[in-house]
């Protein structure tokens, strides 16, 4: 009885002895794998570190400064003009037209000159180049608002503010004149 | 523990019974027992000598344990010396535009534990291969072939000449981590975030400051501060700000072949900081160079007679106490004598002149006789509101304090309505011009972010609105073009710029130098609601070849239109126009 206890409790022992061996090295493999982790985390976070560093490098505005004065040509780059700075209460609004067939006559180039028929068009400044740059109405087409057809989807930098503003159903109802849109 | 081998055979219950039985036998039989009882005594000899043998054995082990676990570690105990001299972590700094103005990057340092080299001359020799200045520096061999535990032997070391020396494995030679502060700006903005020492200590500028709010210092005294994880430290830097200001001073001052250039850009509300710059100025990374005299941060530690654009502050003021108004007429045909001195005019207009035309023409009589209406008094407590009789509080640990005259007498109150006799920083004529355009309250400067709540509950007031109001019309009316103002070369177009110039002579061994100038413009736009505050500040300009003489209204307030003219559009000032559209530049 008491030898098969001792027996017993030995294997009971031994067992034991296993499963703490077992999970002492377990536990310091993970411990192990923790640390690399870290390490990792640590060099990541090191590598980021220095990343932002370059990245501000790089941002530097002295550096952009640099950089845009030596392209200044080739790019056609220019300071930034006070005057080339307009709110979206500075842009006309597309201007109802009398009639449809009228249009095309009246001005050949594009709508800016439609939005303000009573003023004379000031094309010195940089939307009204832009505003030459586009493609000219092709043809008398009816158009339904009016107004400047959309340009080509390869067309340089489009003007697409003041065609948002108009709502698309102000589409011309014959006789009735249209008030003329001023803000 | 000594006696368990003695006890161990004792205790065993097999030979336990037996011993008794012995006894119990020898006692029996008397004749019999005399061999046994030898045995019995030999054995027992046998047994006390081996336990006794395991004893002396079991006592020495104990010692070596109990000398181990006290002898203290020297390897050990050197890394830890090292490790309290480690450059500590700190915080990036970042603009307001989170634009990171410095960080720390990890390096790698070398050092030696002399105890633990086995050969000095072979390692030095094997080092040189790597760092060839080393074979040469003698201290480094004294070093090494020193006792002591831990040595510095190169901070700051290469990620290639790291890999290197650990492929040599030499003994007793070992890296550890450092982290090195880098500004990406380099001497964009040196004077506000100042520099760090060797350790990451902060020596200047906000690195300074940080230290001491912190409290880095007294982490580190406790052997702290390797931490990483600080949130970095926003200011109200504005890096784009930043460098148009600097450009443009920088150009300023190789135009003008001036000594000195300063610039600050303020918000008028909130006084923060969104540029300041001091040149010649240093740059951070290199930080031999912060302490060099001429680097000097003239914006806030440098104190001036800043001139006529004090009478900014003269005109605020006593059109504030109601005894002065715009349309009052001042003599100004004959300079104004105290006793043997005599205030005179640079552009004298030698006729009456309104209070308009006095700020315009920037008159010094007219100032004067307006200051002495208002009374020293009143001049006294104004100055005193907006700072200029003590230092200004904010972040930078420069900042120096005002000279002023201590006694109130006519003279020095004359004298002070057109900024001469009294000496302030350039930092607080930008603050003290904020409080004059912005409404009338006043702050101390601040180089963190400052919202509009908390500004609001920290200003005090020192003007009236319409006194503010007033001077609004007169500062705009200075920088108007074609009013005769002295300020129209400031002038943007759209952003409505106003401002006060100010030609001071300097004062060179007890008179003031005709030649050498002072020059300084204090601005602000958009003139109909303020936003922002712009001073520049020349020190001896010379007049450029073919221009007029060397006046403020000719390079410091060109100097503030260019700056306005490119600050604006990034600030989100939009452009407006009183009258009809000007011209478009032409791409």
């Amino acid at each position: 009885m008491l030898r098969t206890l001792n027996f017993l409790l030995i294997g009971l022992m031994l067992i034991g002895a296993g499963v703490v061996y077992d999970l002492k090295y377990e536990a310091e493999r993970a411990s192990a794998k923790v640390a690399k982790i870290n390490r990792k985390i640590e060099t990541e976070r090191d590598a980021i570190a220095t990343l932002k560093a370059e990245w501000s490098l790089l941002n530097q505005p002295k550096r952009l400064q640099e950089l845009v004065t030596r392209y200044r040509s080739y790019l056609e780059l220019d300071p930034l003009d006070p005057t080339q700075i307009a709110t979206l209460d500075d842009i006309p609004f597309k201007p109802a037209v009398p009639s449809a067939g009228a249009l095309p006559q009246t001005t050949p180039k594009g709508s800016v000159k439609l939005a303000q028929p009573d003023k004379p068009v000031d094309h010195g400044g940089s939307i009204g180049k832009m505003v030459d740059r586009l493609p000219a109405v092709k043809g008398g087409g009816p158009a339904t608002t009016g107004s400047v057809p959309k340009p080509a989807s390869g067309a340089p930098l489009s003007i697409v503010p003041p065609m948002q503003l108009v709502p698309r159903t102000v589409a011309p109802k014959a006789v009735e004149p249209q008030p003329k849109v001023t803000r | 523990m000594t006696d368990e081998p003695i006890l161990t055979p004792n205790d065993d219950p097999s030979t336990a019974p037996e011993a008794p039985a012995a006894v119990a036998t020898s006692t029996a039989e008397p004749a019999e027992s005399a061999p046994v009882e030898r045995q019995t005594a030999a054995s027992r000899k046998r047994i006390v000598l081996a336990g006794l043998g395991f004893a002396a054995l079991y006592a020495a082990m104990a010692v070596r344990l109990v000398s181990l676990g006290s002898a203290s570690d020297e390897h050990t105990e050197a890394l830890a010396s090292g490790r309290t001299q480690v450059s500590t972590a700190r915080p990036d700094i970042v603009d307001r535009n989170g634009q990171v103005m410095a960080t720390d990057i990890r390096s790698s340092s070398l050092y030696a534990e002399p105890k633990r080299i086995l050969d000095v001359d072979e390692a030095i020799e094997a080092l040189s291969t790597v760092l060839p200045d080393l074979r040469r520096d003698e201290t480094v061999r004294r070093k090494l072939a020193s006792k002591s535990g831990f040595v510095w032997l190169k901070r700051e070391l290469t990620p290639e000449q790291k890999r290197k020396i650990f492929r040599l494995g030499l003994p007793g030679i070992g890296f550890m981590e450092e982290n090195r502060r880098f500004y990406p700006g380099g001497a964009l903005a040196g004077h506000v975030i100042g520099t760090v020492d060797v350790d990451n200590r902060g020596i200047l500028g906000i690195e300074k400051a940080i230290d001491r709010e912190m409290g880095l210092d007294d982490l580190r005294a406790a052997g702290f501060g390797g931490d990483r994880d600080m949130a970095p430290k926003k200011l109200s830097l504005d890096i784009r700000v930043q460098h148009v200001l600097r450009d443009e001073m920088m150009d300023a001052l190789n135009r003008f072949h001036a000594v000195a250039a300063i610039g600050i850009v303020l918000d008028a509300h909130t006084s923060e900081v969104l540029g300041m710059v001091s040149l010649p100025d240093f740059d951070p990374n290199n930080r031999e160079q912060a302490f060099e005299k001429s680097h000097l941060n003239r914006a806030t530690a440098g104190v001036y007679e800043m001139g006529s654009v004090f009478k900014t502050f003269n005109s605020a003021f006593t059109l504030d106490t109601d005894k002065v108004k715009l349309s009052d007429v001042y003599d100004a045909s004959s300079p104004l004598v105290f006793g043997s001195q005599k205030i005179s005019d640079f552009h004298a207009k030698g006729r009456p002149l309104n209070v308009s035309e006095i700020f315009l023409y920037s008159s010094n009589i007219g100032s004067a006789r307006m200051a002495l209406k208002a009374g020293s008094e009143a001049q006294k407590q104004f100055f005193e509101r907006v700072g200029f009789h003590r230092k200004l509080e904010s972040e930078l640990p420069d900042m120096a304090a005002p000279l002023y005259p201590k006694r109130l007498s006519e003279v020095s109150t004359a004298t002070q309505s057109f900024g001469h006799g009294i000496s302030v920083t350039p930092m607080h004529t930008a603050v003290a011009g904020a409080a004059v355009v912005n409404g009338g309250t006043f702050l101390d400067p601040t180089f963190y972010p400052r919202s509009a709540e908390e500004a609001a509950k920290l200003a005090a007031r020192v003007l009236r609105p319409e006194t503010s109001d007033k001077m609004r019309h007169l500062f705009r009316l200075n920088a108007t073009p074609g009013s005769g103002g002295s300020g129209s070369k400031a002038d943007v177009a759209g952003y409505r710029v106003g401002g006060k110039t100010g030609t001071a002579e300097k004062l060179e061994n007890g008179h003031y130098a005709g030649n050498k100038r002072f020059n300084s413009f204090l601005a602000a736009f958009p003139m109909d609601d303020p936003r922002y505050v712009v001073l520049a500040v020349l020190d001896e300009p010379k007049a450029e070849v073919g221009e007029g003489p060397a006046t403020a209204g000719l390079n410091t307030a060109a100097a503030v239109g260019n700056i306005v003219r490119r600050i604006a559009p990034l600030l989100g000032v939009m452009p407006k126009y009183d009258g009809p559209k000007g011209a478009v530049a032409s791409n």
